[in-house]
């Protein structure tokens, strides 16, 4: 039973993310449609994800006046690096 | 605009202008990882500048197997958790009586501040939970990627997410502070949402 209700909210969850199947996906929008119960956990799992995003920790901290900094930074160091890669030619190949 | 394998032979080829564009591409997203582990600016500033200086200098280790934000995002934890050994061999003490002073206040926050009780409750999901959670909600991740930067298989990237999602749900349901709402037969985070809403209005 417990099983079956771990699987059933991971259900909820993948549908969530768009991480579903169309056929799950047709019967968990009847269900939707529906049940209330299962509205209801649909809902929560929607709104925890909503306070989720909005909770990150670093979400308004001023990063911008850095970041031009830090590429600066960083920049001035390699300018003086040699790198491996200018150092040898022979590379491996890039598979991306 | 070209790919990174396209930047990364150019670099290859010496044009260092070619890691610059690597740079302002990445360097957003990681200092906002970082900082989320540091939770300090400097500190996330000095090792995202470590990090794409030890990328520069092993570039051609990098055999694009996977995505280079994944790759980069893999030094720059490596470089993090190196300074946070070096850091709490240093200060151990004075770490434990900042954890008890925060776990405190976040009791006291809970009813006035539903994000504050989050944040301390993500820091203590297990730290591959923790990890998926945060590469989907605050990067925006896909789980390709995610499982890319953990790796661990696409469906091992899913279930770490999910067991964080069900735990933060669970712990917010049983959170003492908030055993009024969990006790009332028609309990849901909506019933939360709505009270948050008054508080903050």
């Amino acid at each position: 039973m417990e099983e079956s209700n771990k699987e059933t909210e991971w259900w909820w969850i993948d549908f969530l993310e768009n991480e579903i199947s169309l056929e799950l996906e047709r019967d968990l929008q009847a269900l939707l449609e529906h049940s209330d119960e299962d509205r209801k956990i649909f809902e929560n799992f929607r709104l925890l994800k909503e306070w989720l995003a909005e909770s990150d920790p670093v979400g308004n901290w001023p990063l911008e006046p850095r970041l031009e900094r830090l590429c600066a930074k960083i920049m001035a160091v390699v300018k003086d690096e040699e790198g491996q890669f200018l150092a040898t030619p022979e590379t491996k190949s890039l598979r991306a | 605009m070209k790919s990174d394998a396209e930047l990364i032979q150019d670099v290859a080829r010496g044009d260092k202008g070619a890691f610059e564009a690597i740079v302002r591409r990445h360097q957003r997203f990681l200092m906002k990882a970082v900082a989320r582990m540091t939770r300090d600016l400097d500190a996330a500033e000095d090792i995202v500048q470590e990090t794409f200086i030890k990328a520069f200098k092993r570039l051609h280790l990098f055999e694009g197997r996977s995505a280079l934000r994944s790759w980069l995002y893999q030094i720059a934890l490596n470089t993090t958790r190196n300074r946070f050994r070096k850091h709490h061999r240093e200060s151990t003490s004075s770490e434990s009586v900042e954890v008890a002073i925060d776990s405190k206040l976040e009791n006291q926050l809970v009813f006035l501040d539903i994000r504050s009780l989050l944040q301390g409750e993500i820091a203590k999901l297990p730290e591959r939970q923790r990890q998926a959670l945060s590469l989907r909600i605050f990067d925006d991740l896909s789980f390709k990627e995610i499982a890319e930067i953990m790796h661990c298989p696409y469906d091992t990237a899913k279930a770490n997410y999910r067991h964080a999602l069900l735990k933060l749900r669970g712990r917010l349901e049983s959170n003492t502070s908030l055993k009024s709402w969990s006790e009332s037969p028609s309990f849901s985070l909506m019933d939360l949402s709505l009270s948050q809403m008054e508080v903050d209005g």
